[in-house]
């Protein structure tokens, strides 16, 4: 990855296992096609972020 | 993000892009949009430009369209989704899995390590996730996906 970083020049950010990623978008995504989303607030982002275990400033929405 | 957040009008459009994405893995053009919702384009790219306020519709760079309603990109993308009936491209791999998250269903993805260029495939067969092993590397924080969504 050091070598992509420095190769692409963007900064390191944050690596999640499939595992973890799939974990997350289940609940990311599940409501969203339904007619009747109107959103998620940060908050309620921020709580499924909590809840999968995604810690750490680079996973704070709010 | 600015003004009022969008309509109940402004949520019926994006109800009709979402479902027409999870129907046939394609985005309707304004001018179908405007029929379905009996409006004008110029009203559709309004409600669009709104949409894109509130972080839930990108458009085209040009306009003339839609371009992303995450996990679905209008356009082909190195995240092709295999579902059971249709082959769906995800703008990312977040959201190669988000394809199968939000329509219920299997999906494969074959792609490769953006960094290696080593093929890679992964996804979610008989409702479990299955693939290479590997990891995500995220450079954007998601609080900032929508600074620049193209390149998040």
């Amino acid at each position: 990855m050091d070598d992509w970083l420095e190769r692409t020049g963007h900064r390191r950010g944050a690596t999640i296992d499939l595992a973890q990623m799939w974990a997350l978008v289940q609940p990311w995504y599940a409501d969203r096609v339904a007619p009747e989303w109107r959103g998620r607030s940060a908050e309620g982002g921020q709580a499924i972020m909590d809840a999968v275990g995604l810690t750490g400033e680079f996973w704070r929405l709010v | 993000m600015s003004g009022a957040g969008p309509s109940d009008f402004d949520w019926a459009v994006r109800a009709e892009i979402y479902r027409v994405f999870a129907d046939v893995a394609s985005s309707p053009s304004f001018e179908q949009l405007s029929s379905v919702l009996d409006t004008s384009v110029a009203q559709i790219s309004a409600s669009v430009a709104v949409l894109y306020e509130a972080h839930e519709i990108a458009p085209l760079p040009d306009g003339s369209g839609v371009w992303m309603a995450n996990p679905f990109s209008a356009t082909e993308t190195e995240y092709p989704v295999e579902t059971p009936t249709m082959t769906v491209y995800a703008n990312c791999a977040w959201d190669a899995l988000g394809v199968p998250a939000i329509l219920g269903t299997d999906g494969w993805t074959r792609t490769r390590c953006q960094e290696s260029h080593v093929p890679m495939e992964f996804g979610v067969r008989d409702g479990r996730l299955e693939g290479d092993d590997g990891v995500i590397h995220l450079v954007t924080p998601p609080r900032d996906a929508w600074l620049d969504i193209g390149f998040t």
